[in-house]
């Protein structure tokens, strides 16, 4: 009675459910993911799996339709393995810290998988894409958007304020 | 007890190792005098091993033992003197050192190793392999050894990777198809068994690149054969000592030392014109 009131049973394991197909899910196209590995550094430090962008990049070259093969089912159902979850953390030591005794003196860099940051950029550059066409982001959002770069926002910047000159008003702007 | 070594102990820097074996008696009434915990822990640079019988009871090294307030009091001066000098326990939790002769008592940890920074690194295992003594002690053995230098494990050259092998070798493989409605286990498992064949297969194709203790980063190819050609030249020398040969011999040394210097100013003076204060 005394084991059963202090150490609760196990709950049951999860039933075994089916992944399901996306409906409207669109195929992985070897474009996606070369797009996604020439964002790559080919000299990055080595992950988990040893293996580089660079390696990653010869391979595709060779057959285009491997990296999509094996990355598209996991697209199709949603799904994330857990051997793509694996990481790499590299402790190191914030410069210029009075005491390195307090672990909050350092810092971990987590190297994952190149696999799984293929996939990531993927999955960002369609969520980007999404959102745009839904109108989800501000028209002046700029940075970290597929033709909204800091360029993009100073030459917008420029242009109202000559749009706003011809005008005869007096505006000026400072860019740092 | 210090032990001297003129070379140095287990090929560390450190020439002498200081053993202070403890017998303390909790008391200081005549004739007996208790050890000051300041006394025998102190911040000394070299080796330094404090063990004995404490007549403590450790919560770290007895962990189902409940100690009075009276313990508790004792034993905090020694543990917190160890800590401030940094000294490590060395005993195996949940080990018992003590087996009493009558059934009332229970067996306990009385006797403590403790090591200070110098030489933690120099311990390998603290245990009780050997029998008792007749005594209700058991002999502790601590065994010391020198630290192991740890290599990382080869990984693939992939600079040397060959695309010509690979390329033959992709167009043959295929992925296995996926089944429809998998469970996350399965797709899971599909996704684990595919990636690993293709990674296996660009594996094979690489050659390891196996970083050795003594690599410089200062080493080139070009050293590599130079200290060949000079080593060549002297075994020729030693089995026939001609003066032509002996004159090779010290054209090839020259030229292998003086390319090996030049190689570890080079590589100093780089190291000092990109170095920057966070790599320093």
């Amino acid at each position: 009675m005394l084991l059963h009131h202090f150490f609760l049973p196990k709950p049951p394991p999860p039933l075994l459910l089916c992944l399901m197909r996306h409906e409207d899910y669109t195929p992985l196209t070897s474009e996606e993911v070369s797009r996604a590995l020439s964002k790559s550094s080919n000299t990055s430090p080595p992950t988990p799996d040893h293996i580089r962008y660079s390696v990653w990049k010869s391979v595709h070259r060779l057959i285009p339709s491997l990296l999509p093969s094996l990355l598209d089912p996991l697209l199709t159902y949603g799904f994330h393995p857990p051997s793509l979850k694996k990481a790499l953390g590299i402790v190191l030591d914030k410069p210029d810290q009075p005491s390195y005794n307090s672990p909050s003196s350092f810092m971990v860099i987590v190297l994952l998988q190149t696999l799984s940051k293929i996939l990531e950029r993927v999955v960002a550059s369609r969520l980007s894409a999404q959102a745009i066409i839904c109108s989800l982001i501000h028209t002046l959002q700029c940075r970290s958007l597929p033709w909204k770069s800091t360029a993009n926002a100073a030459l917008v910047q420029q242009h109202n304020v000559e749009s706003f000159h011809c005008l005869r008003y007096k505006v000026s702007t400072y860019l740092p | 007890m210090n032990v001297f070594s003129p070379e140095g102990l287990f090929g560390s820097p450190h020439r002498s190792l200081r053993v202070t074996s403890v017998y303390l008696l909790h008391t200081n009434r005549p004739p007996y005098c208790c050890i000051a915990p300041e006394r025998l822990f102190s911040s000394c640079c070299h080796p330094h091993l404090v063990l004995g019988d404490f007549d403590l009871h450790d919560p770290q090294a007895d962990t189902c033992r409940s100690l009075s307030e009276r313990e508790f009091m004792i034993l905090a001066r020694y543990l917190d003197a160890a800590f401030d000098f940094t000294y490590n326990l060395l005993n195996t939790p949940g080990v018992y050192t003590r087996f009493p002769f009558d059934t009332i008592s229970r067996p306990s940890v009385l006797h403590l190793a403790f090591a200070n920074t110098a030489l933690c690194p120099l311990v390998s295992s603290w245990d009780i392999p050997l029998p008792s003594t007749s005594s209700n002690h058991v002999p502790c053995v601590i065994t010391l050894k020198p630290p192991s230098i740890m290599l990382p494990p080869p990984t693939p050259h992939w600079a040397l990777l060959d695309l010509h092998a690979v390329g033959k070798a992709l167009e043959d493989f295929t992925t296995l198809a996926c089944p429809a409605r998998p469970t996350p286990s399965f797709l899971s498992r599909w996704f684990d068994i595919s990636s690993t064949r293709l990674t296996s297969l660009l594996t094979a194709h690489a050659p390891s690149k196996v970083p050795c203790s003594r690599s410089k980063p200062w080493r080139s190819p070009r050293l590599s054969s130079l200290r060949r050609e000079y080593h060549k030249f002297a075994r020729i020398s030693r089995l026939d000592p001609s003066p032509l040969n002996w004159r090779n011999v010290k054209s090839w040394r020259r030229t292998y030392f003086k390319a090996s210097a030049s190689a570890k100013k080079a590589h100093w003076s780089d190291f000092l014109s990109s170095g920057t204060l966070q790599s320093l």
